[in-house]
C-alpha cells in the first residue's frame, strides 16, 4: 500500500508543478475566494451579533449582571448587596445604574424633553443615573463619547445625551423614531422627570454618547447623585441593574454562586452576561449562523464542481497517459490517488493563501475598522474550531472532487485508453 | 531452453455490426526464455492484437496464455497490473513518455511503484540511461529531446526493472533510418547482454531479421515461423 501512495504522491507533485501556471493560479485563486467566502461572510454575519454581544458585555453587563426579579421594579436591600460585592475578592469592580421609575416606553405624551424655545419637539427617553467614575474605570463608557466630554466631579445640571436622540431625519433607524434633532454639546435642554411634579428642569448637554447600547444611545446619562437629588430617595428606591467586572483569573459561575449564596435570591437575578442577554439575541445568532452556512454550502458546492471539472478535464486529456501508466503496471489506485492528491494540493495552497490574507490582513483590518452598524460594531468573528471545521470540509470536498473523475477515467479498459478509442 | 511464454489456440474477436470478426484465429506459439522474436505482417493482420493479448493489456476471447507456466486468464485487474509491473517492459511506438516527468523520473517511476527506494531507483535509472547512451540527459523533459532519444528513454524505462519480457510495438515506426539503427542496436544489445526475452512488432523486414526468430501473421494466423541464422 505504501508503494501505491508513494507513486501517487510522486505523480501528483509532478503534475502540480508542471501544470499550466495560469490554470493552477486560477484554481488556487478560486479556492482562496471560496475559503474567504466561507470564513469572512459567516464571520461578518455572526460578527454583527457577536459585536453586539461583546458590546453589551463590555459596556453594560460585565461578566456578571444583577437585575431585580420580575416581582420587583428595582434592586431592594442594595446596600447589603453592595457590601457583599465590595467584599468579594473575585470582583474587580461594579457599577449600579438607576433609572427613573417613570420611564414609559410607549407613552410619549407624559415624558417630555425639549429644546428651550422649541415647541412640540418632545421625545421619550430613559434617564440613567450612573456612577460616572465606575462606568469609566470598569466599563470604559467614557470612550464612547463622540462629541463633547465625559462627566467630571464639578459638573452640575449636566447630562450626556444619547446619539440616537440627536439623529437627523435621514439618520433615523425606524420611521416612527422620535428624535430631538441636531443638538450640540453646550446647548440647554429641559427635562421633566416622571413621577416628579416639579416644573421641567434645565440641563446643559456636555457630551453625546454613541455606545451602540439602546439604553444609553436612546437615553440620557446623569450622575446618580444628581438624579437622587432631583427625584428624592422616595422616588429612586434602588438600582435598576448592576454590571460587575470580575478579575481575569476568576470563574464567572463561581462568582455568581458566591453572590447568590450571600444574598436574598427572591429579590435579585444574578446571571452571567450571556444569560442576561437572553434567547432573543441567541436566536438571531442562530439565524445568522444558519444563513452563513447556507451561503457557505453554495460556495463549497461551486468549488467542488469546479475542481471536479478541472480534474476531469485534466484526466480526460491525459487519458492515453493514464492507459500507458496502467499498462506499465502502475496501480489504478495510485493513479486515482495522484489526482486526489493534486486536488488536495490545490486546496491546500488555496486555503494557505486564504489563511494568510485572513490573519495578516482581514482580521487586523476589521479589528481596526469595525463595520459601523446601528446596533453593534461589526467584527470579523472567527473561532479556531469553526475555522478548522471549514478547512476540513474543503479538504473532504477536494478529495471527493479529485478522486471521482480520476476513478471514472482509470476504470476504463487499459488498452482502449492507450489506443484512445 | 524453457518456454517463458506459451500461447494456445488464442482467439480474439470483435463485434462488427451483427457478426463477430475474428482478428486472431487460434494462434499457437511457444517463446523460449531469452529469445528475440520479431512479428511481421501487413496492417490489420493481427500482430498488434497478438502482442496486446500476450502482454496482458487485453483479454482474449478464448484460448490460453501461460507465462512461466502460469495461466494468466484467471488474473484479476489488480493482479494483471502487478504482473505487468514485475515481469514486463513496454516500448510503445511513440515512446509514450510522461511529459510532466523528467527523463530520469520517467525511468524510475516503475521502480518506485515496485517499492525500490528513491536513491536506489535513481542509481538504477542513471545506470540504465548511461548504458543506452543518454546518461547526460537525465534532467531534461521529453519535450526537450529528439525522437530517437525519447525512444531510448522508453527502452531504459522498459528494461530498468530487469523484466523477463520486453514488448516492443513498432519501436522504429516514427524514426529516421539512422535513429532506427541505433534503437535496433540497443534492443539487440539488451537481448544479447541481459538475456531478456524481446517480442517486437515491426513492419520492416530489415529490422525483423535482426531478431533470433521471426513469425509472420496474416489474417490472424501464423503463416511463417522461422529461426534466423546469424
Amino acid at each position: 500500500m505504501s508503494n501505491v501512495v508513494r507513486t501517487a504522491w510522486f505523480l501528483a507533485t509532478r503534475y502540480f508543478f508542471k501544470f499550466s501556471k495560469w490554470t493552477s493560479g486560477l484554481i488556487i485563486f478560486v479556492i482562496t475566494l471560496t475559503f474567504l467566502n466561507l470564513v469572512v461572510v459567516s464571520g461578518l454575519l455572526v460578527g454583527l451579533i457577536e459585536g453586539s454581544i461583546v458590546g453589551i458585555k463590555e459596556l453594560r453587563t460585565g461578566e456578571v449582571f444583577i437585575a431585580p426579579t420580575e416581582q420587583n421594579q428595582y434592586i431592594k436591600k442594595y446596600n447589603e448587596l453592595f457590601n457583599v460585592l465590595d467584599n468579594n475578592k473575585d470582583i474587580k469592580g461594579y457599577a449600579p445604574r438607576y433609572v427613573s421609575d417613570a420611564r414609559l416606553y410607549k407613552d410619549y405624551k407624559t415624558s417630555i424633553y425639549r429644546r428651550v424655545g422649541e415647541v412640540g419637539v418632545d421625545v421619550y427617553a430613559i434617564v440613567t443615573g450612573i456612577d460616572f467614575k465606575k462606568e469609566k474605570n470598569f466599563f470604559g463608557l467614557d470612550k464612547k463619547i463622540i462629541e463633547g466630554r465625559w462627566f467630571v466631579d464639578t459638573d452640575v445640571n449636566s447630562v450626556i445625551l444619547g446619539s440616537r436622540l440627536t439623529a437627523k431625519k435621514d439618520e433615523k433607524l425606524f420611521t416612527d423614531e422620535r428624535v430631538l434633532g441636531d443638538i450640540k454639546p453646550g446647548e440647554i435642554i429641559e427635562i421633566r422627570f416622571e413621577n416628579n411634579t416639579s416644573a421641567p428642569k434645565k440641563f446643559q448637554v456636555i457630551g453625546i454618547i454613541n455606545s451602540k447600547q439602546q439604553e444609553y444611545d436612546y437615553g440620557i446619562l446623569i450622575p446618580d447623585r444628581e438624579l437622587r437629588e432631583i427625584l428624592g430617595q422616595g422616588a429612586l428606591l434602588g438600582p435598576d441593574n448592576i454590571g460587575i467586572r470580575i478579575t481575569s483569573k476568576a470563574d464567572t459561575t463561581y462568582v455568581i454562586n458566591s453572590i447568590k449564596a450571600s444574598t436574598d435570591n427572591s429579590l435579585i437575578n444574578v446571571r452571567s452576561s450571556e444569560e442576561s442577554i437572553g434567547k432573543y439575541i441567541g436566536n438571531i445568532r442562530k439565524t445568522f449562523v444558519l444563513l452563513s452556512n447556507a451561503v457557505g454550502t453554495i460556495s463549497i458546492v461551486v468549488v467542488t464542481v469546479m475542481l471536479f471539472i478541472v480534474i476531469f478535464i485534466s484526466a480526460i486529456t491525459k487519458q492515453r497517459q493514464i492507459g500507458i501508466l496502467k499498462g506499465i503496471g502502475i496501480s489504478p489506485l495510485s493513479l486515482k490517488l495522484s489526482y486526489m492528491f493534486l486536488s488536495f494540493m490545490y486546496t491546500f495552497f488555496g486555503i494557505l493563501i486564504g489563511l494568510l490574507i485572513l490573519i495578516f490582513f482581514l482580521i487586523p483590518y476589521f479589528d481596526a475598522n469595525p463595520i459601523d452598524f446601528p446596533f453593534s460594531d461589526g467584527i470579523l468573528f472567527v473561532t479556531i474550531p469553526g475555522l478548522i471545521t471549514k478547512i476540513l470540509l474543503l479538504f473532504v470536498m477536494s478529495i471527493f472532487a479529485g478522486f471521482l473523475p480520476a476513478h471514472l477515467i482509470t476504470k476504463r479498459n487499459t488498452l482502449n485508453t492507450i489506443l484512445e478509442r | 531452453m524453457t518456454n517463458i511464454l506459451q500461447v494456445r489456440n488464442l482467439i480474439k474477436s470483435f463485434k462488427d455490426g451483427d457478426h463477430l470478426k475474428k482478428i486472431l484465429n487460434g494462434i499457437n506459439l511457444d517463446i523460449p526464455e531469452g529469445q528475440f522474436l520479431s512479428i511481421i505482417g501487413e496492417s490489420g493482420a493481427g500482430k498488434s492484437t497478438l502482442i496486446y493479448q500476450m502482454s496482458l493489456l487485453d483479454v482474449p476471447t478464448s484460448g490460453s496464455i501461460s507465462i512461466f507456466g502460469k495461466e494468466t486468464s484467471n488474473l484479476n485487474i489488480k493482479e494483471q497490473a502487478e504482473f505487468r509491473l514485475n515481469n514486463f517492459g513496454y516500448i510503445f511506438q511513440d515512446s509514450a513518455l510522461i511529459k510532466e516527468l523528467s527523463v530520469l523520473e520517467n525511468v524510475k517511476l516503475s521502480l518506485l511503484a515496485k517499492g525500490i527506494s528513491n536513491k536506489k531507483a535513481e542509481e538504477m535509472s542513471k545506470e540504465t540511461l548511461t548504458k543506452v547512451g543518454i546518461g547526460e540527459m537525465i534532467n531534461r523533459y521529453p519535450s526537450e529531446i529528439s525522437g530517437g532519444e525519447k525512444q531510448r528513454v522508453a527502452i531504459s524505462r522498459a528494461i530498468v526493472g530487469k523484466p523477463s519480457i520486453v514488448f516492443a510495438d513498432e519501436p522504429t515506426a516514427n524514426l529516421d533510418h539512422e535513429t532506427s539503427e541505433k534503437v535496433m542496436k540497443e534492443l539487440k544489445n539488451i537481448s544479447d547482454e541481459l538475456k531478456i526475452t524481446i517480442i517486437m512488432i515491426t513492419h520492416e523486414l530489415e529490422y525483423a531479421e535482426r531478431a533470433d526468430r521471426m513469425i509472420e501473421i496474416s489474417d490472424g494466423n501464423i503463416i511463417n515461423d522461422s529461426s534466423i541464422n546469424k
